[in-house]
């Protein structure tokens, strides 16, 4: 997982919070609690490995050519998204990576379809949307990095992948949207950098 | 009319199959995760008749029992029982009533008595520690035939009376703002005389756990305490000049460590740091102890959105954090 020059710190501070005192040792209690109660992951459905698959994504590539009205279009990019999501940590979760590739490629095409699909001139429904899928994406990474700890080593890679590609593409969305809403999702992030931080140290 | 029967027969006891043992039910808690916790009830509940819940932890991947579960505020599991619209607050655990013995200890299973007062739906979110962190779980029930759809119409208060204490609510310096660290006080006075006599409770001051008014978003917290308050202190000057000092927040870290729990907040205050994930209105259940009785204080907050809705031409600079 990427992260910059200046998160260090904040790693350290924050695992400090979490490691220090007696009764702080853990997620919540005020300073970690932004992800508490948020919808999980859908069930997978059909499956990579399984011989029907090809009609799932034929069945959402018509479903996205469909669509005429641009915010229903954003919600099938992110519904598919979440779905390949779901497939990926089903599979990594069994310590089946053969078909890693096809679901990150899949995972990433309609995340970045996604964030490419926002425009500076566009209405407000469309750019609460916006936020609403940066909020759900660091949601993504979250999961993930609970998920992560159930997984063979073999696989850990594998989810770091697919949280690069969820960080990758959140920071695309947030480009363009207003500094409140950017400075709001501090402790989010933080809380996501933390919870892998610990998730790692477990493996 | 045989091949009706015999499917009602077979609907019939697959419907009594997904009752346990003694007409109890088994409910898993959400969300998934490398561990699975579940509670235990019985399949009907009734108002005011006392039942017995219990819940019991296990590794997601194996089924095996998480035994040796930290103790964490005094309590392996602590948890947290309201009914959705808010009129209702239990914070319990099996500790409560009974020593943990080792077998409990080892298979994770812990139960408590307790009685529903009112019929309706409701929550409770049971946390626990294992692994360096803290773990949550949310379970629903439901109590009674009557008045399932839970009603609430709840208004902006900062002050509540509880006997003869009342807890008022107020903010440092501004109004909640979702994803915005806020600290707030409550100020306790008995007969409207502040106490002074807050006693420790479960190694805090203060237990607070709040809720959206739509049953989410739910958190869990404490006093803050001025080592608390040092550590946020050192996190707002990391972020404002991105500089990094790793040494001091050890010495910090390892400072805290070394302090036995303390009584810091006699009264009539106690303060609180939150950050609210998301705007709302929101329902703070406050536990204290004054004279070392344990009361709650519900404090019902408007927390505002974070982030308007620009023009394009007002958009912040493109600067990604």
């Amino acid at each position: 997982m990427k992260s910059s020059k200046s998160d260090g710190g904040l790693k350290y501070i924050l695992l400090a919070i979490s490691l220090a005192t007696p009764g702080y040792v853990n997620s919540g209690h005020g300073f970690f609690n932004s992800f508490e109660g948020v919808p999980w992951l859908p069930e997978p459905g059909l499956m990579p490995d399984q011989f029907v698959y090809f009609i799932d994504e034929a069945i959402e590539k018509f479903q996205t050519s469909s669509y005429v009205d641009s915010l229903v279009i954003k919600k099938k990019y992110l519904t598919f998204a979440e779905e390949k999501l779901a497939e990926g940590v089903a599979l990594l979760k069994d310590s089946n990576t053969n078909h890693h590739v096809r679901i990150e490629n899949s995972y990433a095409h309609y995340l970045t379809i996604l964030s490419q699909s926002f425009s500076e001139n566009q209405s407000t429904d469309e750019t609460n949307y916006q936020q609403y899928c940066a909020d759900r994406l660091l949601q993504h990474m979250y999961i993930l990095s609970i998920e992560v700890i159930d997984s063979d080593r073999s696989a850990v890679n594998h989810f770091l992948t697919l949280n690069e590609i969820a960080s990758e593409n959140y920071r695309k969305l947030i480009k363009h949207l207003s500094r409140d809403f950017i400075d709001s999702h501090f402790f989010k992030k933080e809380e996501v950098k933390w919870s892998w931080e610990i998730a790692l140290e477990s493996d | 009319m045989f091949r009706c029967s015999k499917l009602i027969f077979v609907a019939i006891l697959l419907l009594l199959g997904s009752c346990t043992e003694d007409n109890q039910q088994k409910i898993t808690g959400q969300p998934p995760g490398p561990y699975k916790m579940t509670l235990t009830a019985p399949h009907r509940i009734e108002v005011g008749q006392e039942v017995i819940l219990t819940t019991e932890i296990t590794h997601s991947d194996t089924g095996m029992p998480v035994e040796n579960l930290r103790t964490l505020h005094e309590r392996r599991v602590h948890n947290f029982i309201t009914n959705l619209d808010f009129t209702n607050f239990s914070h319990i655990h099996h500790e409560d009533f009974n020593a943990l013995k080792a077998e409990q200890i080892e298979s994770a299973k812990l139960s408590f008595p307790y009685t529903f007062p009112t019929p309706g739906k409701y929550r409770m979110v049971s946390e626990f520690t294992d692994s360096k962190r803290s773990w949550i779980k949310h379970f629903n029930l439901e109590v009674g035939y009557s008045a399932l759809i839970n009603d609430h119409h709840l208004k902006k208060t900062n002050t509540n009376t509880v006997q003869n204490y009342t807890g008022t609510l107020s903010f440092a310096s501004q109004t909640p703002i979702a994803g915005a660290p806020i600290e707030m006080e409550v100020y306790i006075s008995r007969d409207n005389v502040p106490v002074s006599d807050l006693k420790l409770w479960l190694g805090s001051e203060a237990h607070v756990a709040i809720w959206r008014d739509d049953g989410k978003y739910f958190g869990h917290t404490h006093a803050y305490t001025p080592a608390m308050r040092q550590m946020m202190g050192g996190l707002a000057h990391q972020k404002k000049s991105h500089a990094t000092n790793p040494k001091m927040i050890q010495e910090m870290m390892l400072r805290m460590m070394s302090q036995p729990s303390e009584l810091i907040f006699e009264g009539p205050t106690i303060p609180v740091f939150y950050i609210f994930p998301q705007p709302g209105k929101y329902v703070m259940h406050f536990e204290c102890a004054p004279n070392g009785n344990p009361i709650v204080f519900q404090f019902i907050i408007n927390v505002l959105p974070s982030a308007k809705i620009l023009p394009t031409h007002e958009h912040a600079a493109n600067e990604i954090q």
